[in-house]
């Protein structure tokens, strides 16, 4: 039901120019995606945050939960660079967030929400020509949650940046070559007596086919 | 569009795009050229202008439609009024004011519209007709042949009286018979109305929706019939049928079940806009039908008190379990008002069509439309279910705080009145309906006042009125508080809320963005109400969802809040509920955000308890860390072997080796295991994907340092150690455990009563315990919910492969059918029995499999709410629990002997255990016969004046007979 307003979990008429499949093939994707693209993070922003508000639209009783959570990284310096990707277990969770927590605040900035028709490696980096993402190339204001003006950060911030950078940048951090981007648990994982002498099957069913290469959405949001 | 902040230039603009703000707008919609589109969109926006007038845009608007009718409009003047009446309930006064202004013969069509085969109003009989004739219905009574004819001609509103008619060359089969030029020329005379064809429409359209089991829709539309009874456009005769066919479903057996509450809401909402003269003309059935709403209100059970938001355990041991009052019951006593008042009009409801009503000199013809006849069907047995918006559409009760209604300042409509009733009915559909767009919903919400006669809403109370009674009648309401109190309301409901807190979190925010300095008062006070009745007996669960909801509220206004108002209660112990909500508060801010952001927010007193567990920095903690520590070295060498990324095999051989332990069987002792899992924790500490990193890496590592009950069930101590800081790790990590099999749901039970429950040695008194910090249930619930949604996911799969080994037996089936002609003369008998058996056999054996998971999976969900309730009643019933850390004070929470801290810990419990015996109550009775001896021993009937300790075991089993007979 609903006529006669305008939904909020509608996919953006967003396409990715490095994605090779049609139009219709990716609204296909998109009618079944579990996955969301969450755009205008701060730099700071870290998983465990993402992780609870995103909780919220979560429902477990239907086999959902949220399956992994990838980080959008500075394609130079393997540090966040403000976007995210969130994989459900349930389309429906994802269409959830789409109309509660899109728009609103996580981190004290206005995130952003999109459907996105899948994870695919290489789209965690920054397309921008400095490593982050296009729209921080061009932006001319001070934000100070996105890089800013590190001489104006406050200590307090500055201890995050270094845990941050620590995080995906240094020694095992997930931006570092040879890393692997965790599949998530499979929604059905089977008893423990299979797990023993199926796991390379399970591990195969959670890595499942993901679609093309689309990449990040560098110039979204405000 | 609103919100939408333009773009700049997009990646598909020509020149590139960069920057810029949202992307994600809509396509642009379609310029409104079609004459339907427009009529339509006419139809939806009515009463939405600032100038609106009544006595001349309704007028305008109806001589537009009758313009644009017949030249192609048809369909979108249609489609408007269903629409408008299934989605915006508060302009229902206005759209019948538009339908008597078009059944005014000046309106009328020249001439009445050919019946075409395109024609929506054929279209729809016409399928209706077929659909009776081959009696695919499964919930008609299934007239067929010639009786599908007369049921179309209900249909279009024959009302087999001096107007009755024929509708020849719809239905097929009845061209021709019986018709004659009198009657073709009725029809015409009638179809020339508009009125009488959107009637006719919407008549075939309600059949629908009450077949589809659409209650929403359902209610909505007779209401909106309700509207057209006393304006002469519907026969009160085929209204009060229409009623009467509802409440036929009360006098089934067993009541109706959850239709019931469908039904009766349906009926006094309609009963409520037909207003005075229906009643008037029709008392006698009237009464009958409240009496017979009133038996089945009455007559329900006692241990619904179940659902109460305030639980006493003393009282309640002691026989008083007395239900709140619930929609029902203030539906029955709405009713009644109205019955005494002879049903006056509900007095904030625009009148709009008493501008237009005919001069009761006019002697002119009235066609009256007779609503079709429906059948309710009944519930829907595995069919796909509605979504959650939908099934609890409405759902709610009278929450009162401090002896006020509502959850405010008192100033809202109390829904045991008829027009508190309609109130908080009108806004409750306007939260299920714009629930795909929560600004739309805020904007709507916030110009109520709009479609509300004059004065209904104040902004503020009168000057002396503050004081006058609790009970505020039409205009003494306060739209601010009213919303916030229905919202909160509808939030907190008990044992689901209709919707998803986050939802509501999110149209409070968009409320409070609209319009801060008029919506954050009653925010503010709806809090403070609460914190204030936290201790005295509200309910656990309603604490817990107002800090899921405060917290992520706060941080969309930078944590700003009151919290010196509060400091006071730091003298309470930290377990009291009102402590332990505040630090629950804080720790969910913090999960949010970080923990200085937060902690700058809070006054000195709270921040001077830094050692408080729910102030901490999330850290993990990693005790091999320090050089002194004497297994410092080992644990160096296993972390350095998982950051080199050493197989798994190579770590378990080297633990082994470390350890001492050299048979490949012999168990690695407890501290080398806790080693490799704080390393593999370690490792993936950095974030949530580290984390699942390390986990998928070392999969088979932790399952063989796990592979017993009891490594298990240390495992996940090892956990809870690694992560004391961070609840919210704990709970992430224990999750995907559970994910990737490498614990099992009583594993985590066991824990959760057992080592999680048991305190610290030389920890203070008035510490929190799990219980009172809310972990406990964060675990239990997320276990509890996980393992009954992989049966749901289980079910739906099957549904699915079934679906699917149907349409493959089909198309094969199709294929064998067409190939057999081929066959003929060879072996083809041979071949398609083969083809057909062997294929579909082996399809089947897929579902099989699933089946025996399936089953496997209900006994383990059998096994698993067992271990629970085992758990629970051990650890609260008095003098049993034994080897649990904090023994059961249930005889002192029976005294209200508060003076222990720990009796808190009873309290948080057994507050767990009725939400537990909520929440789950379908799987504890459909496990009932396992569960019985868990009671058997408890005692059954009480004298009040028993000694504390046998009333609180009595309790514990109250609460589980509630769930039981519920």
């Amino acid at each position: 039901m609903a006529h006669i307003v305008d939904r909020l979990d509608m996919p953006s008429s967003y396409k990715d120019n490095k994605n090779r499949v049609s139009r219709e093939d990716e609204r296909n994707q998109l009618a079944n995606s579990t996955t969301l693209y969450v755009g205008n993070l701060s730099f700071y922003t870290t998983e465990a945050q993402i992780y609870e508000i995103f909780s919220q639209c979560a429902e477990p009783s239907e086999g959902g939960g949220i399956k992994r959570i990838i980080m959008g990284l500075d394609r130079n310096n393997k540090t966040p660079c403000g976007f995210a990707f969130v994989e459900y277990y349930l389309h429906s969770e994802a269409l959830a967030s789409m109309r509660y927590i899109s728009g609103t605040k996580l981190d004290e900035r206005i995130i952003r929400c999109d459907l996105d028709p899948g994870y695919k490696e290489g789209r965690q980096f920054g397309r921008g020509k400095s490593g982050g993402q296009v729209r921080d190339e061009y932006r001319d204001d001070y934000d100070a949650g996105r890089g800013g003006w590190g001489h104006e950060a406050a200590q307090a911030k500055r201890r995050r940046e270094l845990a941050a950078a620590d995080t995906y940048a240094a020694e095992g951090g997930l931006g570092r070559d040879g890393a692997n981007v965790p599949v998530g648990a499979s929604a059905d994982a089977p008893t423990r007596k299979r797990a023993r002498s199926e796991d390379e099957d399970e591990d195969d069913e959670g890595a499942r086919e993901a679609p093309p290469m689309r990449g990040e959405r560098d110039d979204d949001d405000d | 569009m609103s919100g939408w902040r333009g773009g700049g230039r997009g990646r598909g603009a020509p020149r590139g795009g960069r920057g810029g703000f949202r992307r994600d707008f809509p396509p642009t919609p379609p310029r409104a050229r079609d004459p339907a589109i427009q009529a339509r969109e006419n139809i939806i926006f009515l009463a939405d202008q600032e100038d609106f007038n009544v006595s001349t845009d309704v007028p305008m608007l109806a001589r537009y439609l009758r313009d644009k009718w017949p030249v192609g409009a048809a369909p979108g003047i249609l489609d408007g009024f269903a629409w408008s009446i299934n989605e915006q309930a508060h302009k229902l006064p206005y759209y019948a004011a538009l339908l008597l202004v078009l059944s005014k013969e000046e309106f009328h069509l020249d001439i009445a519209p050919e019946r075409r085969p395109q024609d929506p109003i054929t279209d729809r009989v016409r399928a209706q007709a077929s659909a009776l004739a081959s009696n695919d219905d499964p919930f008609t009574s299934g007239p067929t042949g010639g009786e599908a004819e007369a049921e179309v001609e209900a249909a279009l509103g024959g009302d087999g009286g001096a107007d009755k008619m024929v509708v020849d060359g719809i239905a097929e089969g009845g061209a021709g018979e019986g018709s004659n030029g009198e009657q073709e020329q009725e029809r015409r005379r009638k179809e020339r109305c508009l009125s009488w064809l959107i009637l006719q429409d919407l008549g075939i359209r309600f059949r629908e929706w009450v077949d589809q089991r659409s209650w929403l829709k359902v209610r909505l539309a007779v209401s909106f019939f309700g509207h057209l009874v006393p304006i002469g456009l519907i026969s009160e005769e085929s209204y009060l049928a229409t009623l009467r066919s509802f409440i036929s479903v009360l006098e089934e057996l067993g009541g109706g079940g959850k239709r019931a509450e469908k039904v009766i809401r349906v009926v006094t909402e309609g009963l409520l806009r037909a207003g005075p003269r229906f009643y008037e003309s029709n008392k006698q059935a009237v009464d009958e039908i409240i009496s017979i709403i009133s038996s089945s209100v009455t007559s329900r059970e006692q241990s619904r008190a179940l659902h109460n938001t305030f639980f006493l355990p003393a009282e309640v041991a002691r026989g008083d379990i007395t239900p709140e009052a619930d929609q029902l019951d203030n539906a029955l006593s709405t009713l009644r008002m109205a019955q005494d008042a002879g049903f006056m009009k509900v007095t904030w409801m625009p009148e709009p069509a008493r501008r237009f009503m005919r001069d009761p000199e006019d002697t002119g013809v009235v066609d009256l439309y007779n609503i079709p006849e429906i059948s309710v069907p009944p519930e829907a047995e595995g069919g796909p279910s509605l979504s959650r918006a939908l099934e609890g559409e409405g759902l709610i009760g009278t929450f009162t705080l401090g002896g006020k209604i509502g959850l405010t300042d008192g100033r809202v409509p109390n829904p045991s009145t008829p027009d508190g009733w309609m109130m908080q009915s009108m806004i409750l559909d306007i939260l299920s309906i714009y629930e795909v767009n929560r600004v739309k919903c805020a904007e709507l919400l916030l110009k109520l006042t709009d479609f509300c006669l004059l004065d209904v809403f104040r902004g503020k109370p009168a000057p002396g009125e503050e004081e006058a009674s609790d009970i505020a009648v039409p205009g003494e309401w306060i739209l601010a508080s009213t919303l916030i109190s229905i919202i909160l309301s509808a939030m907190f409901k008990l044992p689901k809320s209709p919707h998803h807190v986050i939802y509501l979190t999110s149209v409070i925010r968009e409320l409070c963005l609209a319009n801060g300095a008029m919506m954050a008062p009653p925010v503010g006070l709806a809090m403070r109400n609460i914190f204030s009745d936290l201790g005295n007996g509200l309910d656990i669960e309603i604490a817990r969802r107002t800090a899921e909801w405060f917290s992520v509220h706060l941080s969309n206004f930078a944590y700003q809040w009151m919290w010196k108002a509060w400091i006071p209660d730091l003298q309470l112990p930290m377990t009291h509920p009102k402590r332990a909500f505040m630090h629950r508060l804080v720790e969910l801010e913090i999960r949010l955000a970080y923990q200085e952001r937060v902690l700058e927010t809070l006054p000195e007193e709270m921040q001077d308890e830094r050692d408080a567990p729910a102030l901490q920095m999330p850290d993990p903690v990693f005790v091999y860390e320090d050089p002194n520590h004497p297994e410092h070295e080992n644990a160096t060498e296993i972390l350095s072997m998982l950051n080199a990324k050493a197989s798994w095999e190579d770590v378990l051989t080297r633990l082994r080796e470390v350890s001492g332990c050299t048979g490949s069987t012999d168990v690695i002792p407890q501290e080398y295991r806790r080693i490799a899992v704080h390393a593999v924790l370690h490792i993936g500490s950095r974030s949530f994907s580290h984390f699942l990193n390390a986990t998928e890496r070392y999969l088979r590592l932790i399952q063989e340092l796990a592979h017993t009950q009891k490594g298990r069930r240390e495992l996940l101590v090892f956990v809870r150690d690694f992560w004391q800081n961070s609840s919210q790790m704990r709970v992430m990590v224990i999750d995907k455990y559970l994910q990737y099999n490498l614990v099992d749901y009583e594993d985590v039970v066991e824990a959760t009563f057992g080592a999680f429950s048991a305190r610290p040695e030389g920890v203070r008194p008035d510490w929190p315990t799990v219980w009172t910090d809310y972990h406990a249930w964060e675990l239990l619930n997320n276990a509890l919910i996980k393992s009954k949604g992989r049966l749901v996911a289980i079910s739906k799969r099957i549904t699915e492969t079934e679906r699917e080994d149907e349409t493959i037996r089909a198309k094969r089936n199709a294929m064998v059918d067409n190939a057999t002609p081929m066959n003929i003369g060879e072996d083809g008998d041979v071949d398609i029995k083969e083809s057909t058996d062997s294929k579909p056999e082996q399809v089947s054996r897929e579902v099989q499999e699933l089946l025996r998971r399936k089953i496997e999976l209900e006994s383990d969900q059998t096994k698993l709410i067992s271990k629970v309730v085992s758990s629970f009643v051990n650890s609260l019933v008095p003098g049993r629990s034994s080897g649990v850390a904090v023994p059961s004070q249930l005889d002192k929470v029976i005294d209200g002997d508060y003076n222990d801290p720990l009796v808190w810990d009873t309290v948080a419990r057994l507050g767990f255990y009725r939400e537990f015996m909520r929440s789950f109550g379908s799987d504890v009775k459909a496990s009932a016969s396992e569960l019985e001896p868990f009671f058997k021993d408890l005692p059954a009937g009480v004298d009040p004046t028993a000694e504390s300790s046998t009333l609180g075991a009595h309790l514990v089993r109250v609460i589980y007979e509630q769930a039981v007979t519920l």
